[in-house]
């Protein structure tokens, strides 16, 4: 019964009233928030280009997810190759030792072949592919394109098989990351 | 026409309703993709990506918001997903314990816009989902996956840096 007493007198405590500075506190921000908001509100309305709503039924019309996915598909397996690629292209690199020439006329790239792939879609498909995030990420898997064939040009350059495995290897990733992220906008 | 019959005829894949329903809204979605990632160029494609999902996931819409809303958040989420790799939210410590920010009355609404396009991206982005869209701290912090105490934040640095950039440009 005690708990009880206890509960009543809580609930007899008295009320306090806050002092009006509280309320003319809240007040000013309420009204400084809608000055605000009022004139937000009143930012004028763009109208987008003819050609988007263009886009949009040419993108309806495109099996787009279907396709997706057989590409992304083809990506990941040349990335798997590379990875094996790669594997390869060491064991060369202790069985050959001494021939530039050798390396270069057996280097393959599968990243080419992905890319490639990629392209062919891109003929059929060009919302995605006229995106500029995905042709800034084109244009640098085709600067790397271009390193590598002025690598394999230089070959000779080399002091090693080495060296110049770890040079194409190192473009090969990069290729692959790229690649990667253009699969990853489809 | 009433937004049952457009989505009705919009259900049935007919090209004149999702002409009507695109028309209905493409200013106000396009509009609010450009506030978001700043560029004409990158509001179309967001305005495409989100209004092709909207066309393929009608069927979805259970009418529990306003078609528009319903777009909008489709939308958003697609310009979130355009920017966020770029996205910064610059970390504060706790909010003043002021956190009034006095306003003109009369603001010139082009030197907004102006002002509002040169904020961070991070400040920019709570600001419009925000004061303009009407959006709730914590469907702010679960689209950006961020906390709701950053998007509190966040909102109120945005104002402040607002307020010193109109005052730059007058």
């Amino acid at each position: 019964m005690k708990k009880k007493d206890n509960t009543d007198a809580l609930k007899n405590l008295p009320a306090h009233t806050p002092p009006e500075t509280v309320w003319l506190a809240i007040e000013k921000t309420i009204s400084e928030d809608r000055n605000l908001n009022r004139q937000l509100k009143k930012l004028k309305e763009y109208t987008p280009e003819e050609n988007a709503w263009t886009g949009i039924e040419s993108g309806l019309k495109t099996k787009r997810f279907t396709v997706s996915i057989r590409y992304k598909w083809a990506i990941a397996a040349s990335v798997a190759v590379f990875l094996l690629a790669g594997g390869w292209l060491f064991s060369l690199r202790n069985q050959q030792k001494g021939n530039l020439e050798a390396v270069i006329e057996n280097y393959h790239s599968d990243t080419d072949d992905a890319f490639s792939t990629l392209e062919a879609f891109c003929v059929n498909q060009n919302i995605v592919c006229s995106e500029p995030r995905f042709t800034s990420l084109k244009s640098e898997y085709e600067r790397l394109k271009k390193e590598e064939l002025e690598v394999r040009e230089k070959a000779g350059e080399f002091k090693s098989e080495t060296d110049l495995l770890r040079k194409l290897n190192g473009i090969e990733e990069k290729k692959t990351d790229v690649l990667n992220q253009m699969a990853n906008l489809i | 026409m009433s937004e049952t019959e457009l989505i009705d005829g919009c259900r049935k894949h007919d090209p004149k309703f999702q002409r009507q329903l695109y028309d209905r809204y493409k200013n106000a979605m396009y509009s609010l993709a450009y506030r978001l990632v700043g560029d004409f160029e990158d509001a179309q494609d967001v305005l495409q990506e989100a209004f092709i999902e909207v066309f393929r996931n009608l069927d979805s819409f259970k009418g529990e918001s306003t078609l528009g809303a319903w777009i909008k958040t489709i939308l958003t989420r697609k310009a979130i997903k355009k920017f966020k790799s770029r996205i910064r939210f610059e970390k504060y410590e706790d909010l003043p314990e002021n956190t009034l920010i006095e306003w003109e009355t009369g603001m010139d609404v082009e030197m907004l816009e102006k002002a509002l396009l040169s904020l961070p991206e991070g400040f920019r982005t709570v600001l419009v989902l925000y004061e303009i869209e009407g959006y709730k701290h914590a469907e702010i912090a679960r689209m950006l996956e961020i906390s709701e105490g950053t998007s509190k934040s966040q909102l109120f640095y945005a104002k402040k840096k607002l307020k010193e950039l109109i005052g730059q440009l007058r």
